[in-house]
């Protein structure tokens, strides 16, 4: 029950940041949008999936989708955001 | 319960890949491809519920790699603008 309430959960978080995504005015509002809606909802689907599977080696694959997730996501964004601010030095 | 999670999922993969008929620049291309890498993520863990077997969840992490290395990739071919 809670396994399904936490994905459905999740799932309007995705539907949320493509909403936004289609919405609104500027490319950095799009990769704010992109960004913290989707790693909202990676972190929902990631607890129903540790409640549903709680052997070790589920829950590890769990915690390294979620470590990996909230570390890169703001490195993508930083990265498409650099290069929209700066020319860059080549 | 799960079916309505995984059709509002397949909507915001929808409204995601109609995204560039409206945003047309090279960053909201990249954005859409960052943002449709971790809704295949999304997609795969609810693949895991669906048949009661933790292996998708393994593709979900390779999805989550792949994704961030194409961004970091695609996101050095974004122009940027003049001084």
């Amino acid at each position: 029950m809670i396994v399904d309430l936490l994905a459905l959960l999740g799932s309007l978080c995705f539907l949320i940041a493509s909403v936004g995504l289609l919405r609104l005015p500027d490319s950095f509002a799009r990769i704010h949008a992109a960004t913290k809606a989707s790693a909202l909802g990676i972190l929902l689907l990631v607890l129903a999936a540790m409640i549903q599977f709680p052997a070790p080696g589920s829950i590890f694959i769990s915690l390294m989708t979620m470590v990996l997730v909230f570390l890169t996501a703001p490195m993508a964004c930083q990265a498409i955001a650099s290069r929209l601010i700066s020319p860059s030095k080549k | 319960m799960l079916t309505l999670a995984t059709i509002i999922l397949g909507l915001a993969v929808l409204i995601t890949l109609f995204t560039p008929a409206v945003a047309k620049g090279d960053a909201d291309k990249v954005i859409v491809i960052d943002i449709l890498s971790f809704e295949v993520l999304g997609l795969c863990i609810l693949l895991a519920f669906h048949d009661e077997n933790p292996l998708p969840l393994q593709f979900g992490l390779l999805v989550a790699m792949l994704g961030f290395l194409s961004t970091l990739v695609l996101s050095r071919f974004i122009k940027p603008p003049k001084p």
